[in-house]
């Protein structure tokens, strides 16, 4: 059996030359797709029977409403709205749904005493509620007020037969008016609809469900379970603490949320007192990763990328490769990064969507738990500098909103931070940035699969060697192709249902319902692994010359320019009338 | 209990000294967190109140965004975005012929 790595077993993923039957039951990477399609299948299997019996005909109903509303007027009417509003009836919103999300829930957002996370009682969530009525009350009402201007509005743009242009102006800007005080009363509402809150059993319920879960794999592949159910207690605490930590108010404003917390918290416990040794059978950074990947697969669907049209592919699928290979060539050729694997992982980190792509790169060409850590903290750190310097950047220059949407959601690495960012120039530029970023997220995959590939038959090769193809199958991070096929199947579910049913049952059914909750739990409890198993000593050798900084900086400035020009291009040269309909 | 830094290969305490060892991890880790305290409690606080992030930091509140998502399927603002955008496109408004 041949080893395909130089590093020391504990510090990275090994996996050896050569196949047999019993890797399938041996082998880390298969015990993630095995517990991964366990998680998938179950979650398809408990919602999709929770969609209504007439929900094709209410989809169809509603889409023969905007049709028609779509021919009636040259803007979007108030039964335009109504129609696209009548089409959900989502399986997260169900009794089945909301009870399946409340075994899964997290510790809770809090402010100053960090029990809140846990507990509410009832008189704190009266108190709660009752002051945040006032605000409720108001925005409810400047909703109703603003509804009745849209109505008025558009009456007299009907008694115009619609081809009056200044009246058909008023109506579209009332109803733009009605649609964002309709979003803030539904915010001030939910705020003042505060329930009282005991996480902890659910919390003790899901951690005895996980480490069994988790546990049966490390049993089958010849460990103790008793000793990895222990030290599983443990980690699962410390997670439980990273997410406490993410959830105080002030400091998710901010982007750190809980991998930053899970990283800071194990590595603080690792640096002072030490991990004590009976965590270590738990200590799992990979187990929890790769299964936490698979699940990944299913929320990277291909048909999103064709949500915003051509520009959308152009800014997110041609910028984004050309970054993340020009980025890789760049510290290889020029900053002279010592490792390929963190260089990679910064790159990707960079150019695709922070954390996520991260993890699946770093997973993919085995790079040390150290160099994830810094590839993370660095795109938190710039992550949150560009969220505050980008759209005061755009106000400053006055750049058209729609560019600078598809600017930042092109190049800020966070999902949130992208959405915070597009949220302050505009709703149409939140729009367009938003579904920048998920078009470029479905990039993950796909860049997981060539880092692997590349990694196993290109850069693991000994000089010289020719790798045949079975050699590359052998090598090839199984873990990948659960990621890879979670995501066609997924994809296969989402055309084959339609728009309407794949976004109530599967987007917002088994994925947001089920696997999505998991695997962000998978997730916090690998980055507390990693803190648990970090040295501080080591992490600041990765950085030594602050290559990895130079790297981040020149591959986003990078970006940053080549982004901006291609979203010029495409959305006020090549293809203005997409622009003009968003 | 037994503890060691498993990365490093280092034990924490001194070996000739255990007793002092521990005091120190353990003086050493509360000392992390009351930072953390102090970031927590008294300097994010006021970053938020700073004029370069008050703006910002409103819009997040008001709209419910959850800046710490880290994947489109995290936030459902993302929801709401593609939600909007497809309809635009599907159903653009094209008003009465002429």
């Amino acid at each position: 059996m041949q080893e395909n790595v130089k590093t020391p077993k504990s510090e990275i993923v090994v996996d050896s030359s050569g196949g047999q039957w019993s890797d399938l039951w041996k082998k880390e990477d298969y015990w993630a797709i095995w517990l991964g399609f366990i998680i998938l299948i179950a979650g398809l299997i408990i919602y999709f029977p929770l969609g209504p019996d007439n929900a094709q005909e209410k989809v169809d109903k509603a889409n023969a409403t905007l049709k028609a509303e779509a021919a009636k007027a040259p803007f979007k009417t108030i039964a335009w709205y109504k129609a696209g509003s009548a089409k959900r009836f989502r399986g997260t919103e169900t009794a089945t749904g909301k009870s399946i999300l409340s075994f899964m829930r997290t510790p809770q957002k809090w402010t100053s005493i960090p029990l809140d996370a846990f507990y509410r009682s009832k008189a704190v969530a009266d108190s709660a509620n009752a002051k945040a009525k006032p605000a409720a009350d108001e925005a409810a009402a400047k909703e109703a007020a603003a509804f009745a201007a849209a109505e008025a509005a558009e009456k007299a743009a009907e008694a115009a037969a619609f081809k009056d242009d200044a009246l058909n102006k008023k109506a579209a800007e009332a109803i733009a008016a009605w649609q964002a005080a309709r979003s803030k009363a539904s915010s001030a509402k939910a705020k003042a609809s505060v329930k009282p809150l005991n996480v902890i059993p659910s919390l003790i319920g899901l951690m005895i469900a996980l480490g069994i879960f988790f546990g049966i794999g490390r049993v089958v592949m010849g460990h103790s379970f008793g000793a990895f159910f222990k030290g599983f207690i443990f980690v699962f605490g410390i997670a439980v603490l990273a997410y406490v930590g993410g959830k105080q108010a002030t400091m998710s404003y901010y982007g750190i949320g809980d991998p930053a917390w899970a990283i800071i918290f194990g590595m603080l416990i690792s640096n002072t007192v030490g991990t004590p040794k009976w965590v270590m059978p738990a200590v799992q950074t990979e187990y929890y990763i790769k299964t936490g990947l698979v699940l990944l697969g299913a929320e990277v669907l291909f048909g999103k990328i064709l949500a915003i049209g051509t520009p959308g592919i152009f800014v997110a699928w041609i910028v984004t490769p050309i970054v993340l290979v020009g980025t890789y060539i760049f510290g290889q050729t020029v900053v002279k990064m010592p490792s390929k694997t963190l260089n990679i992982t910064i790159s990707a980190d960079m150019s695709v969507c922070g954390v996520s792509a991260a993890i699946a790169t770093a997973a993919a060409c085995k790079a040390k738990k150290e160099e994830l850590t810094l590839a993370v903290g660095l795109s938190l750190v710039f992550t949150a500098i560009m969220m505050v310097a980008m759209p005061a950047f755009i106000k400053a220059v006055g750049m058209p909103y729609i560019l600078g949407g598809a600017w930042m959601g092109g190049t800020i690495d966070s999902t949130g931070a992208v959405a915070a960012a597009g949220a302050f120039l505009s709703d149409k530029a939140l729009y367009v940035a938003a579904t920048i970023k998920m078009i470029q997220n479905v990039l993950i995959g796909v860049t997981a699969f060539f880092v692997a590939l590349y990694w196993v038959a290109k850069v693991d090769r000994i000089p010289g060697q020719q790798v045949s193809i079975m050699e590359i199958w052998y090598r090839f991070p199984k873990f990948v192709i659960g990621f890879i096929v979670a995501s066609i199947i997924y994809s296969i579910l989402d055309a084959g249902l339609g728009k309407e049913i794949s976004d109530n049952l599967l987007n917002h059914g088994a994925v947001r319902g089920f696997t999505r909750p998991l695997r962000e739990w998978f997730f916090c409890l690998a980055f507390t692994s990693i803190g648990l198993a970090t040295n501080f000593r080591e992490l600041a050798h990765y950085f030594k010359g602050g290559k990895p900084l130079i790297l981040y900086v020149c591959g986003q400035s990078f970006n940053l320019i080549l982004t901006l020009t291609m979203a010029y291009i495409m959305f006020y040269k090549v293809f203005p009338e997409i622009t003009a309909r968003i | 209990m037994q503890a060691t830094i498993i990365s490093g290969r280092k034990d924490v305490f001194f070996s000739s000294k255990p007793w002092t060892g521990i005091l120190q991890g353990w003086a050493r880790l509360f000392i992390c967190l009351f930072f953390l305290w102090v970031l927590m409690t008294y300097v994010a606080p006021w970053g938020r109140q700073t004029a370069i992030l008050r703006p910002m930091m409103d819009i997040v509140d008001e709209r419910g965004i959850k800046v710490t998502s880290y994947y489109y399927t995290d936030s459902e603002v993302f929801a709401e975005a593609e939600f909007n955008i497809t309809q635009s496109l599907r159903f653009p408004p094209t008003g009465p012929s002429e």
